[in-house]
């Protein structure tokens, strides 16, 4: 079985293209388009891996992360922020909130899909 | 509301928004927008911060209905707020807002924030319309890839071809995310001059801008953008390009025509699509097995017979159905399936449904074949794929002899094939089973079978409707049809006319049109029916009457008579006169113009309008004072016309 | 020759009219890609009333006067309701939302539960919430409980108070249950007496705002199926409306397929083993 991982971003082409990015790595990749969104999804589902953004109506990343990490099913998951924000204080912050890495948009494919391999070993 | 009185609940209101519990807060907002108070924006504003998400979101309500470019301006300060929710709220009324929203929103492209600039990217997206496309051209500069990328993508959304130089501008820009959203912008505006500005891309070296290339040539619905795909597939093994790629040409080939796929060249598809069929993900698989099939690429076709042993039940069954596009001369891949004593049933059950389209002796041959090999779990799998027309003597026999099998669920699928089958020999049979079946399951197919059977042929557009009965009428339905020639059961037929349930009074009007056995005096029956439907069915009737002064009487008549009647036979009857173009119609139908119901008047003037008769011009002008909105727009209508 | 039935297929720009008269009447509204739904059940209508073409019918929906309007409305709106329908959803309520609404109650000793069931149609709903508060609240009897069941439709509501049904509506319920909450009349079951005097019928339209205030107090409330009939701003109108009449800390259930989250974030996300879960 492939790995799933469930991307969060609200502008579609982002969303789309970190879907194309780890579906053309063998992954299967569902979508959500806020923190909200993915939430709902998460509870419902088992995901190997989160790619998440920072700025999202209705409820942001860091929001998002702290709900995840706070919940039963997915309290390990690993979690990628890939955010605009570059700020040290932002990636702080991101860390704080329980993800495992942060990467500043806009990611290369190489680069997401090598650290999504080594974050699930 | 006086003014003094409107001032005091608009000072209530806004106590109970600032002071008072969540749901005090909640309908305050609420009725601060219903009643219109547009001085309450600020205070509205300012509760957008409330500490309650709900109160929040029914000010953001408030504010989005009220509108105005004041609303604009007082929340477009708030995209650069640290508070997340105010933020969005902010941005989310300002996109419901629409063009009064644009100048505040255009401004922002200016701040240093690069947040702000992005909120107003997206609020400016959301509306939509000219103003906010122009502003969005601007922020196609903007030197955050992450804000220009969004306007250029959305620009696409939005835009027109007008857009396309604009956006083609960008398309040698050295990010590749730019290049991206810029290459998405362009094809989603489509038209052939977008794939010409996009299509080397399809084999670029960067990986995301090549599959966001042929994603979007996937949008562009014409036969160009099929060559384009076709010319990449036949090349190299792609792997997940190649997957992508079929997908793209899938969603184009489906919205072409028959013309323009058979201008289509399809050569060298076979190879690459039968490759793709075999492995990569499912859903890449399903693409190529269905394209094989609509594309009718008899040279992959061994693929095809190979998946019919999937475990994969949906990648079985889309090879049945693409198998079942390609020419079936030779059954022979089918029989060697079918006769292998280990193989699984559910590929044995593929070849059945892919041998089951074809028709002829050889079809036949191997399902009799088959149903002798006794297997129990075979033999109903192969009376439920059974071809519909079975015409060999022997398959007929064993058939029949399947319905009074001992295991129920073979008579349960021997009944279905009957059923399908449609051939009344069967129909005796299958009342002898009935009247023994112990089943309730086996019971309803056969029941079923004597529907399918009885209502072919002419009837088979009642069947639906036989079906919507009880399952009292609808053994009476039946009857009245028959299974063989209904003329001979005119007695009953006629009976049924004064049957209690108007569904079967309705029916044999029905017949007995079709059958051309009315008569003036079973209309005049009909329409004195107590039942509407019954009564509409009647006149129905009259347009199969010949046409002539027999006709043109009785329905003269049957207008002088009076209006007592149901406004749907008037209605009818206004078609029927129009319909028929009678002579004397314009006169017969002048009553109608003043019948008590509007649906009757607005059929009448739309019959005149139909008729070309100007006779009536000055009466139908008369009627345009104080005609309700209906009325008045048929009036108009065949005023206009008709002048 | 006469057409005999009438299922062809219905052209979108015949049913544009039809969908249009049916918000403007009801407020119900239908997307074009759920245009396969009020197809189906406009034939339906057709055949029934003899129409022999959708803009024949529409006419007779709009200006033939009578009850006709009603009749479609009815028959877009009674959806398959049954007895214990959405099973894992209901447990979710009575095994985990409900004891957690009534430990809290208790501590408080406060024995008073109100439930609304929104939009309860002929009422196997209601009954169904009776039926679960009876099987999973050990000290029911203690326990004062109200059960509103509203509609907007009032002839449903009339069948929902008679409060008998067929095979179809009992498919789900446990031998055990049948036994125990239904008389069973000439192969129709009607509810007993001591489950229907829980309940407790009235008319309201969702999208009444000020019929909906009047609403409140309930610790649970059920909108399954509904929202999809309405369009984003009723549906965030109803949801709204649904907030206000939940006490603190009580729960919305929606149906399958339709998301709070997507309409109100005012909610908290809850999550049971069986299903999500909304709470004020």
């Amino acid at each position: 079985m492939s790995k799933r991982v469930l991307v969060i971003d609200d502008s579609p082409i982002v969303r789309n293209l970190h879907t194309v990015m780890m579906k053309s790595a063998g992954f299967s990749v569902d979508e959500a388009e806020n923190g909200y969104d993915a939430l709902e999804k998460a509870l419902q589902a088992n995901y190997d891996l989160m790619i998440v953004d920072i700025n999202m109506p209705k409820m942001d990343g860091f929001t998002f992360c702290r709900e995840i990490r706070a919940s039963q099913v997915h309290k390990d998951v690993p979690i990628i922020i890939v955010s605009t924000e570059a700020e040290a204080e932002d990636k702080m912050q991101g860390f704080q909130a329980g993800a495992n890495l942060y990467l500043v948009k806009p990611v290369k494919a190489e680069q997401l899909v090598e650290n999504a391999k080594m974050l699930l070993g | 509301m006086s003014d003094d009185n409107r001032q005091k609940e608009f000072s209530r209101l806004i106590a109970d928004l600032e002071q008072g519990d969540e749901s005090s807060r909640r309908y305050a907002a609420e009725d601060l927008e219903y009643g219109g108070y547009r001085e309450a924006v600020p205070y509205l504003a300012k509760a957008l911060g409330d500490a309650s998400v709900a109160v929040a979101e029914a000010c953001a309500s408030a504010l989005a209905n009220l509108g105005g470019p004041e609303v604009a301006e007082v929340l477009v300060g708030n995209l650069a707020s640290e508070d997340v929710r105010l933020r969005n709220l902010s941005s989310e009324v300002l996109s419901r807002l629409g063009d009064v929203a644009v100048p505040a929103l255009a401004r922002q492209l200016q701040s240093l924030d690069r947040d702000v600039r992005k909120f107003a990217v997206d609020s400016l997206l959301a509306i939509r319309s000219d103003d906010s496309m122009k502003a969005l051209v601007v922020a196609l500069d903007d030197n955050d890839v992450n804000i220009s990328a969004t306007a250029a993508d959305g620009l696409g959304e939005i835009g027109n071809s007008d857009h396309l130089e604009i956006l083609a501008a960008y398309l040698d820009t050295e990010d590749e995310w730019m290049k991206c959203a810029v290459i998405r912008g362009i094809t989603t505006i489509g038209g052939l001059k977008a794939l010409r500005l996009v299509r080397h891309y399809l084999t670029s070296e960067e990986m995301v801008v090549r599959i966001t290339c042929i994603q979007g040539i996937g949008k562009l619905h014409f036969p160009e953008a099929a060559a384009e795909m076709i010319q990449v597939l036949r090349g190299e093994d792609l792997g997940f390009f190649g997957g992508e790629m079929t997908s793209a040409l899938d969603q184009i080939t489906q919205a072409l025509s028959p013309e323009q796929m058979a201008q289509l060249d399809l050569s060298g598809l076979a190879q690459p699509l039968s490759n793709l069929a075999k492995e990569g993900s499912t859903e890449h698989r399903l693409t190529a097995i269905d394209l094989i099939g609509r594309f009718k690429l008899e040279a992959a076709k061994d693929a095809l017979v190979g998946l019919l042993g999937e475990a994969d039940a949906e990648l079985r069954e889309r090879a049945i159905l693409a198998l079942g596009e390609l020419p079936q001369a030779d059954l022979e891949p089918y029989r060697v399936i079918l006769s292998k004593p280990e193989g699984p049933l559910s590929e044995k059950e593929a070849a059945l449904k892919v041998a089951s389209k074809g028709t002829g002796p050889q079809v036949e041959a191997l399902f009799l074949e088959s149903l002798r090999q006794g297997d129990p779990q075979l033999v109903a799998a192969v009376l439920e794929n059974l071809p519909e027309s079975v015409n060999g003597p022997q398959l007929k026999q064993e058939l029949a002899r399947m319905i009074g099998h001992q295991q129920a669920e073979i008579r349960l699928a021997a009944a279905h094939a009957l059923g399908r089958s449609e051939d009344s020999e069967m129909v005796s049979l299958l009342v002898a089973q009935l009247q023994q079946e112990t089943e309730p399951d086996v019971k309803d197919a056969i029941d079923g079978a004597l529907i399918q059977i009885g209502t072919r042929n002419v009837n088979s557009g009642v069947r639906a409707y036989v079906q919507s009965f009880t399952p009292e009428e609808r053994a009476m339905a039946l009857e009245l049809y028959g299974f063989e020639d209904p003329l001979a059961h005119r007695e009953k037929i006629l009976a049924a006319l004064g049957d209690e349930h108007p569904h079967l009074r309705v029916i044999s009007f029905k017949v007995l049109a079709n059958l051309e056995q009315l008569t003036y005096e079973l209309i005049e029956r009909g329409i004195a029916d107590s039942d509407p439907a019954v009564q509409v069915e009647a006149v129905r009737g009259l347009g199969m009457m010949p046409t002539g002064p027999e006709l043109s009487d009785f329905v003269k008549k049957y207008v002088e008579e009076g209006t007592a009647r149901h406004e749907r036979v008037d209605v009818e009857l206004i078609q029927l006169l129009v319909q028929k173009g009678m002579d004397e119609a314009g006169v017969i139908l002048r009553p109608f113009l003043h019948s008590p119901s509007d649906w009757v008047k607005i059929e009448a003037v739309e019959a005149y309008k139909t008729l070309g008769d100007v006779s009536v011009l000055d009466e139908l002008k008369a009627m345009l004072d104080g005609a309700e909105e209906d009325l008045l727009e048929a009036l108009e209508q065949a005023i206009y016309e008709l002048e | 020759m006469i057409p005999m039935g009438n299922n062809e297929p219905i052209a979108s720009e015949d049913l544009i009219p039809i969908r249009d008269l049916v918000l403007t009447q009801a407020g119900l509204f239908f997307e074009e890609k759920k245009f396969y739904f009020i197809e189906k059940r406009v034939q339906k209508r057709m055949q029934a009333t003899n129409s022999s073409s959708a803009k024949e019918y529409f006419r007779l929906l709009k200006l033939g006067g009578g009850d006709e309007i009603n009749q479609l409305i009815e028959e877009l709106t009674t959806n398959e309701t049954y007895f214990y329908r959405n099973l894992p959803q209901l447990e979710s309520f009575a095994e985990e939302a409900l004891l957690m609404v009534v430990e809290e109650k208790r501590k408080r000793n406060d024995f008073k539960l109100r439930l609304w069931s929104a939009a309860c149609s002929s009422g196997e709903e209601p009954y169904t919430l009776v039926m679960l508060l009876k099987d999973h609240l050990a000290d029911f009897s203690r326990w004062q409980i109200e059960v509103v069941g509203t509609d907007i439709d009032t002839k449903i509501l009339a069948k929902a108070q008679a409060a008998v049904y067929d095979q179809r509506a009992v498919k789900d319920v446990t031998p055990q249950n049948l036994r125990a909450y239904f008389e069973e009349q000439s192969s129709r079951y009607k509810v007993k007496d001591e489950i229907v005097k829980f309940v407790k019928f009235q008319q309201l339209n969702l999208m009444d705002r000020m019929s909906m205030r009047r609403m409140q107090g309930f610790d649970f409330a059920f909108c399954r199926n509904v929202l999809i009939y309405f369009d984003e701003e009723s549906r965030k109108r109803v949801v709204g409306g649904i907030y206000d009449a939940l006490n603190p800390g009580g729960f919305i259930f929606l149906g399958h397929s339709e998301s709070v989250g997507k309409l109100s974030a005012a909610f908290k996300l809850i999550k049971f083993q069986k299903s999500l879960s909304y709470r004020k």
